[in-house]
């Protein structure tokens, strides 16, 4: 960039700050709510600095719900279902990628089709399905329904890459008498990586922010995160100093993977695109 | 890169004891259970006194407690029936009845409770609501709450009234009580709490349907009966509240949460609601704040019970146990830590008469008030009205986008089943 | 590869993310076009009986479901739009070196991976009509001279629930549109910059051209998430004030699963994906015509 910085610029930094104090400020403001005590909360001249700062609504979220033991569900969960979906999707699209069949386009393109179909749609049935083979309730159904529900963009974000991996490396180690899972360990899965971290980032979050599925398919025992903030929308009472902890602290684990990934998600985003 | 592998390692090292953890908490013991689902509040030191009283009270039954998120508490409940994995004992509202029963899921409860110690204590009203019109015994009582108003007392002085016992003084207070106080052209306290939001059709009902003697949802022949004169007018009435800006703004969206931050931050002067915010509201409000009775239409007072059941499910597989677990919960010694706890209305005699809730006026208030109140129609279409129906026609009548009268009018249709 | 016999192999790779998506996806969709036939009332179940198309004719008198097509388009198009012009805007920036560039990339995913429902309930608060933050720094700020009740209005309900959820869907776009925008060969502008041409026929030539598959294939994923989405809505306003934040996704929720009517919430899901249907096929026949223009 040059030195001289014209008035475009200036206007244009401008514009920059106000977008990201368009997406920052609401968090700030979660922030200071959660600081707050309940009597400055309902004040009606709204402070912008707590008056007397407590992390008391922390300390009563964390001990009196089950606001951790829901996180930890809601990680694990994340993981295995982005574990799962990538190796799932990695394979199909493989298949995809580098065998011509009859029939390939229709199945690609009936996939993407699935997406238009509302969520809602498949709640109840889903339901009865999950109570037909038994597992209603447990955290299964939850690793399967959104493993489930992120395979068809994984597929075809996979594709993408698996078309930019040269055929030619494959062929050779095919010559020197490697099988397809060999070369798939040896030569795709190393190669794919940043598909790999993108697709697993892109299923992460999907499952991480899911409710719908969590607040239908759980318990109390195996709820989620979303499920458990979600409950301290009382009968009696509305918790905002409380869910504005919630919020906060929810973040952090996700903010933390993100911020040691966020170059192989930009860089896997990249692989992606170039075949756009 | 050598931060990325610990975190992973880390991360390994958490789900492999978290997986482990949630399986290992198997019991291998056969002893009956009993599920009970009841909606949460953030009184979870409820639920863990509950817990440990009952093992206090047996061993032999061992208590499950499953909290259910309140605002998704009925469809789960119905989709659990629906196929067939419906907790034991459940929470309820009584207008829940028709469908539970529709559905063939509540255990006849008729003559169970017969050989209970502490039946003669029931009152007579507390039965006839377990029996909800039937003539088997579907439910048992859990707790019930009255209505009433609560007002500011130092706003009150202020505008020089006497706490309201008619609509017209009700009226009066709302439009003197909607104030700008600083003179700053924006006003800073309103009149009353409006409900636009589900549920609000209590709140509704009590200012509205009190213009006419002995009216009620439902005429003797079971047909809907909104459409009458002077119910649209008190409707008209009602809705022009809003419209008078005596109400907040918000009031088309307002929940029970929303009137309750209102009145506690002091943007309301009037409150209907009943002794469960009771605590609450004092703690903010302190000695500014008293209860009365619901203003008088030209029909008297129209009272509204606010009554939770306990059901148990016909295709539980430890109904007797489930039973036990009712006896217990519904004895005093029990009813009394749960109503001083949750501020919900004891009704078992020798509970009413204790001092902690004699001493207090919100309690004696509710207390009082119980065997004179409504409890509101019990039908196949009151859950479509509560849940839906009523706010959005509501809603839209009070936005101008229809009228009082058709809002009726959808209403009525609706409760007919149209 | 093409013709040695028949080769399984492919069969055998696709065969788990086919058996996943027949059973979790495809049987669920089934059963609840064919209950969409039948009046089917969780808590009316005894009752359930085939009625052929009552339950898409009914839609049609069902002033909700009228005033959901209107909003539905709304809140698709301007979500969609809004969050596609900021998210390149921002891309745009991220782009080129600049002091703190790392944190504003990192910050501005921060939306993406809030859940729905905190989503839901943090702007609750902000629009909150009496406590909330957003109306006490607009009358600061001298830009209202009263407080508007964001989410009771019924001109301000959709629109502030809208901002919302732009305000969710930026990060997408953002790292989608970064990603396409880094592997635009950097000699390109150099040339042009030689040639003396201005930033905006720079981003005309080189740069529109080169993300446009990009943006036409994540605005397409954007609109079916958006069309889909209930959890804020619902959350937020339930579709008020009255029917003014209802939503097609949004109705056929309310109907399956808070009204329990199981098989007029599927009549309403099932128009709801034959309109997304539509959609995509007039989208993809207009946008295809725009790759080959440039």
């Amino acid at each position: 960039m040059v030195g001289r910085k014209s008035i475009a610029e200036r206007l244009s930094y401008i514009l920059l700050i106000l977008i990201v104090a368009f997406i920052v400020i609401p968090y700030i403001w979660t922030f200071i709510t959660s600081l707050k005590d309940t009597h400055e909360l309902y004040s009606t001249t709204v402070s912008y600095l707590p008056k007397d700062p407590t992390l008391d609504n922390y300390i009563e979220l964390f001990t009196t719900t089950d606001f951790f033991p829901a996180m930890g569900r809601s990680l694990v969960i994340a993981f295995l279902t982005a574990f799962i979906a990538v190796i799932v999707s990695s394979l199909a699209a493989y298949g995809f990628a580098r065998y011509s069949f009859r029939g390939r386009h229709v199945i690609l393109n009936g996939i993407l089709l699935l997406y238009m179909f509302p969520t809602v749609l498949y709640l109840t049935p889903l339901f009865l399905v999950f109570r037909q083979i038994g597992i209603l309730g447990t955290s299964w159904c939850l690793l399967i329904s959104n493993c489930t529900f992120t395979i068809p963009f994984s597929i075809s974000l996979l594709t993408t890459y698996i078309h930019g991996i040269p055929k030619e490396l494959e062929e050779a180690a095919e010559i020197d008498g490697a099988g397809l899972p060999q070369r798939l360990v040896r030569i795709v899965f190393p190669l794919l990586k940043p598909g790999v971290v993108a697709t697993a980032s892109y299923v992460f979050i999907s499952a991480w922010n899911e409710y719908l599925f969590a607040v239908m398919f759980t318990s109390s025992a195996t709820r989620t995160l979303t499920v458990s903030l979600a409950s301290l929308v009382g009968q009696y009472d509305i918790r905002w100093d409380m869910i504005s902890a919630g919020a906060v602290t929810a973040i952090i684990p996700v903010v933390i993977i993100f911020l040691v990934f966020q170059r192989n998600l930009v860089e896997g985003m990249t692989a992606g695109a170039v075949k756009g | 890169m050598k931060m990325k592998r610990i975190l992973l390692i880390a991360l390994a090292v958490f789900m492999c004891t978290s997986l482990i953890a949630s399986g290992s908490s198997e019991s291998k013991e056969e002893k009956p259970t009993v599920t009970y689902w009841y909606w949460e509040d953030i009184q979870g030191k409820h639920v863990e006194m509950l817990a440990d009283r009952w093992k206090e009270y047996t061993d032999d039954i061992e208590l499950i407690l499953e909290p259910i998120p309140a605002g998704n508490f009925h469809d789960r409940l119905i989709t659990a029936v629906s196929s067939g994995t419906a907790p034991d004992v459940f929470q309820m509202y009584t207008d829940w009845i028709p469908e539970l029963v529709g559905l063939g899921a509540l255990e006849d409860l008729t003559g169970k409770f017969d050989d209970w110690e502490y039946i003669d204590e029931v009152p007579d009203y507390m039965i006839d609501l377990a029996y909800a019109g039937y003539d088997r015994m579907y439910t048992f009582p859990r707790s019930v709450l009255t209505m009433y108003l609560y007002c500011r007392t130092d706003y009150f002085e202020e505008i020089g009234m006497d706490y309201p016992k008619t609509m017209d003084e009700f009226y009066e207070a709302a439009e003197k009580l909607t104030r700008d106080l600083d003179g700053d052209g924006v006003i800073d306290t309103y009149g009353f709490g409006m409900r636009g939001a589900t549920n609000g059709h209590s709140m509704w009902s009590s200012l509205v349907f009190n213009a006419k003697p002995g009216f009620d949802y439902f005429d003797e022949d079971g047909n809907a009966q909104l459409m009458d004169p002077a119910i649209i007018e008190a409707n008209q009435k009602y809705i022009d509240m809003y419209k008078n800006g005596w109400v907040p703004p918000t009031a088309p969206t307002d929940g029970f949460n929303e009137i309750l931050q209102n009145f506690r931050a002091g943007v309301t002067g009037m409150l209907y609601h009943h002794v469960g915010s009771s605590k609450t509201v004092t703690e903010s409000l302190g000695d500014n704040v008293v209860a009365v009775p619901l203003p008088a239409g030209e029909g008297g007072v129209f009272g509204v019970q606010e009554v939770t059941n306990f059901g148990i499910y016909s295709g539980s597989k430890n109904k007797e146990a489930a039973l036990i677990f009712l006896k217990w919960i519904n004895s005093p010694e029990i009813q009394s830590v749960i109503c001083e706890e949750l501020q919900q209305v004891p009704w078992l005699e020798s509970v009413q008469k204790m001092d902690k809730f004699q001493d207090n006026v919100f309690f004696k208030a509710s207390i009082e008030s119980l065997p004179d109140s409504h409890l509101l129609p019990i039908t196949t279409t009151m859950s479509q009205f509560t849940n839906m129906a009523w706010p959005q026609n509501f809603q839209r009548a009070l936005l101008g986008e229809i009228t009082g009268e058709e809002m009726l009018q959808n209403l009525n249709d609706v409760l007919n089943g149209v | 590869m093409a013709k040695k016999k028949i080769d399984l192999t492919p069969a055998i790779l696709i065969l788990p993310a086919f058996i996943l998506v027949v059973c979790v996806i495809i049987y669920p969709i089934i059963s609840a076009v064919v209950t969409s036939f039948r009046y089917y009332r969780l808590t009316d179940i005894l009752n359930t009986k085939f009625i052929g198309f009552d339950n898409y004719i009914k839609v049609w008198s069902d002033d909700a479901f009228i005033a959901s097509l209107p909003n539905t388009f709304k809140w698709v198009a301007a979500t969609v739009i809004s969050q596609f012009i900021i998210g390149l805007t921002l891309a745009l920036f991220l782009n080129r070196p600049f002091k703190g560039r790392g944190i504003v990339r990192s910050l501005s995913l921060v939306p993406w991976v809030t859940p729905g429902v905190v989503i839901a309930l943090i702007w609750t608060w902000i629009y909150n009509g009496n406590f909330g933050v957003l109306n006490d720094i607009l009358i600061k700020l001298g830009l209202i001279s009263a407080k508007i009740p964001w989410l009771s209005n019924a001109d301000t309900a959709l629109n502030s629930q809208i901002v919302t959820m732009v305000w969710q869907g930026i990060p997408f776009f953002m790292i989608m549109l970064l990603a396409s925008l880094q592997t635009v060969p950097s000699d390109l502008y150099e040339a042009a910059v030689i040639d003396g041409t201005s930033v905006i026929q720079r981003f005309r030539y080189i740069t529109w051209p080169h993300i446009l598959p990009t943006v036409i294939s994540t605005c397409m994923l954007r609109v079916i998430w958006v069309f889909n989405n209930v959890e804020v809505l619902y959350l937020m306003t339930q579709g008020g004030p009255g029917y003014n934040s209802m939503t097609i996704s949004l109705n056929a929720y309310i109907q399956a699963q808070k009204s329990l009517n199981f098989g007029y919430g599927s009549a309403i899901a099932v128009y709801g994906t034959l309109m997304m249907i539509a959609f995509m096929i007039l989208y993809r026949s207009i946008t295809k015509r725009f790759i080959e223009e440039e």
